[in-house]
């Protein structure tokens, strides 16, 4: 390690009190709780994180990484100084910038001009430097007719970008991004991606938050791995990207095999999907295929091996698969039946081969769902005789050959919600369809 | 992690005063951060002002109506059914420096005492001295209290002639009002923000204060021996004064000012200590 630290985190830890305790309270609420806690009622504690050290030094993009709920948020609460640590203590050196929940001081009675201004002083600049930045920070929102317009009237999309573009174009020495921040359109969304990197290549010490592993991979040196509040990993990005690939139980190597039997699901009574096993890539298809890393690609074959366990015979069954954000935004959703193929289960196991030809997701995270269901009634969540989604997570790499190019790994990088990425990656999926073999059951 | 102690021994004892410490103990008032910022508390007052009477047909003449309307109605009360003795005073242009002066000073604290939950968006994202919260309302009722005065020196003018060496005493009878807002205020906002009963209570309190202090009728109604614990509030006395600057009534005793001097210098302490040590947790709390 460089001997110029900027940032010092010795010990922080955060508890939270669970019940009424932390939420704002009534005055009988308070005469309750003295009555209970006499009784010896025990009010829950959440330490929300635990003894976390480390450094970030000068220059230094450091990545957070974790899933959610496992301290990141409250960790940038405590570094952009919003709440204190219960224990252990924080040192910074420099002026620290947070781009975090842009927007918050925007007040819709006033124009787009005088939000600049006050959001600007709320994150520190002063009014000179608003107004020398003003120019700059309007062009990049794209907003010049609109800022006398006062804010009430704008769309969410345009409230958002003129809120980041704020933000973006603040100067501190230190900058804490959480990449929630990527808002509006998709070309929009890479401009914000670019201009964080663009910030974090500045010399400037920066803290990176995101679920977005591929920018993260792309912009940070190093990464630390919170896990249940606990740093579990401080290294390069690398180690801690997959170690979190492994902590979260996404999908991504071909041989995995998931076991589905436990999920909820809808139905399941007469059939249910038991197991999946992902492949990638098929000894037919070319070197583009990534089989040797065992990765799902985007525009390369995937391959499901998915286990029906039947409890009687089945005569017609359709099968169908479904594609969605992390976030339960469904964006494609494959029917076998649509072209009247049927299936026909045995008792007992039955064993699909699905292959999707070309897969045109973007690079991501997707929730796989898994349908089975009577082909007459073949509307999603009617007639189900099976239905998990999501049946699993899966990670979606970029192709083998564009790899780690910020550029393009911050266009693709698009998730949840946002629609008109993946739409563009999987209008032809559709056409393409997928071709599901049953295998009949083996002895 | 062996060497982290003596690293950053090492780098504090070189350059202590560049590092920001965030540690669970509470921090004192950020004085030098307050100066340095001092433009965002500019900003947070005019936000106020801009917004104040945003879409209403009137805008600022509301600084005059309020009180324009209360004096008529109180006129109405005491001028004429229960015909308060204020000497040769008209009992409207009595009433109406009363009532200028109390408006401001049930508004900027009304403002001061929500500033915080009105502002909880900000309080949870952004950090910035939250001093500043309850401070702007105080400091941007100034505006209107300057409307309302020209207004009333205007009407006092009807009958007696307002510009005389008293005036000079009517910034301290408004100071003595600003920082008895301010100070309350502190405690009121942080209290707020733990139970919201305070945003209930607010209301009577203030209806109550009132008619604790002479804003529709003269201190002079009060009996002799009751006067020291009266001046305990420092509103009363500062009423007292902003009367007598504008127009010449009774002035109240040394004693009386001396009193609630140290009474504003009470609440303001008393302000910043609860205010300092619920600051830390409002973010966890709102």
């Amino acid at each position: 390690m460089s001997s110029d630290p900027v940032i010092i985190s010795h010990g922080v830890s955060k508890n939270y009190w669970l019940g009424e305790r932390e939420q704002y309270r009534a005055l009988r609420d308070v005469m309750a709780g003295a009555f209970r806690r006499s009784a010896g009622q025990q009010r829950q504690e959440l330490w929300a994180l635990k003894d976390v050290s480390f450094e970030v030094n000068e220059g230094e993009v450091l990545g957070i990484i974790g899933r959610n709920g496992a301290g990141k948020s409250t960790l940038l609460k405590i570094l952009s100084r919003i709440t204190t640590p219960s224990e252990g203590e924080v040192r910074m050196r420099g002026r620290v910038g947070s781009l975090l929940e842009v927007g918050s001081g925007f007040h819709p009675e006033l124009t787009g001009t005088e939000n600049v201004y006050m959001n600007g002083a709320i994150l520190g600049m002063s009014k000179a430097e608003i107004k020398s930045k003003l120019e700059d920070i309007v062009a990049f929102a794209e907003m010049e007719k609109f800022v006398s317009t006062p804010v009430k009237h704008y769309s969410v999309g345009m409230f958002m970008r003129l809120a980041f573009a704020v933000a973006a174009h603040l100067d501190s020495e230190i900058l804490v991004i959480d990449e929630v921040l990527a808002v509006g359109d998709a070309r929009f969304q890479a401009r914000c991606l670019a201009k964080m990197g663009e910030v974090a290549r500045s010399g400037r010490s920066v803290l990176f938050v995101s679920h977005n592993l591929e920018a993260t991979q792309a912009l940070c040196d190093r990464g630390i791995l919170l896990e249940g509040g606990q740093l579990l990993l401080d290294g390069p990005t690398d180690e801690v990207i997959d170690r979190y690939r492994r902590l979260s139980g996404v999908t991504t190597k071909s041989g995995d095999a998931v076991a589905l039997d436990d999920l909820e699901r809808e139905g399941g009574r007469s059939a249910r999907f038991v197991a999946i096993e992902i492949g990638a890539g098929s000894p037919e298809s070319d070197e583009r295929s990534a089989a040797s890393t065992g990765s799902v690609r985007t525009g390369c074959e995937l391959l499901l091996d998915i286990t029906v366990e039947a409890k009687k015979p089945i005569e017609v069954a359709s099968f169908g698969l479904t594609f969605g954000t992390e976030g339960g935004l469904m964006l494609l959703n494959l029917d076998w039946g649509d072209s009247g193929n049927i299936l026909k289960l045995e008792a007992g196991v039955n064993r699909l081969s699905v292959v999707v030809p070309h897969l045109r997701l973007a690079p991501g995270r997707y929730r796989l769902g898994l349908r089975l269901s009577n082909p007459v009634t073949t509307r999603i969540g009617s007639g189900a005789i099976d239905m998990l989604d999501p049946a699993l997570v899966l990670q979606v790499d970029p192709p083998a050959d564009s790899l780690t190019n910020v550029q393009s790994a911050s266009i693709h990088s698009a998730h949840d919600c946002d629609q008109v990425v993946v739409h563009q990656g999987v209008g032809s999926v559709v056409e393409g369809s997928m071709t599901v073999q049953l295998n009949q059951p083996p002895v | 992690m062996v060497d982290f102690d003596t690293a950053s021994l090492e780098v504090v004892a070189t350059s202590e005063s560049n590092w920001i410490v965030l540690s669970p103990r509470r921090s004192p008032i950020p004085w030098q951060e307050l100066w340095q910022r001092r433009e965002l508390q500019a900003f947070l007052v005019w936000r106020e002002l801009k917004i104040r009477y945003k879409q209403t047909a009137v805008g600022a003449l509301w600084a005059v109506f309020q009180p324009l309307v209360a004096m008529a109605i109180f006129s109405v009360i005491f001028g004429r059914v229960v015909a308060v003795d204020t000497g040769d005073i008209p009992y409207a242009s009595f009433a109406l420096t009363g009532l200028i002066g109390w408006i401001y000073f049930a508004n900027a604290l009304a403002q001061a005492s929500n500033s915080l939950i009105d502002n909880q968006a900000l309080l949870s994202k952004v950090y910035f001295p939250r001093l500043m919260l309850p401070v702007a309302p105080v400091l941007a009722g100034l505006i209107d209290l300057a409307i309302g005065t020209t207004l009333l020196l205007a009407v006092v003018l009807t009958h007696q002639n307002p510009f005389t060496v008293r005036l000079l005493v009517l910034p301290l009878a408004i100071a003595m009002i600003s920082l008895t807002a301010f100070g309350v205020g502190l405690i009121l906002s942080a209290l707020n923000v733990h139970f919201r009963d305070v945003k209930y209570v607010v209301p009577f309190m203030l209806q109550v204060w009132m008619f604790s202090s002479p804003v529709v009728y003269p201190a002079s109604a009060i009996p002799e021996v009751w006067r020291p614990i009266y001046a305990l509030n420092p509103i009363s006395t500062a009423m007292s004064l902003f009367r007598w600057s504008v127009l010449g009534s009774s002035i109240p005793p040394l004693s009386a000012i001396a009193t609630s001097v140290v009474m504003i210098a009470v609440v303001l302490i008393a302000g910043q200590w609860v205010f300092n040590r619920a600051e830390n947790t409002f973010a966890d709390v709102i």
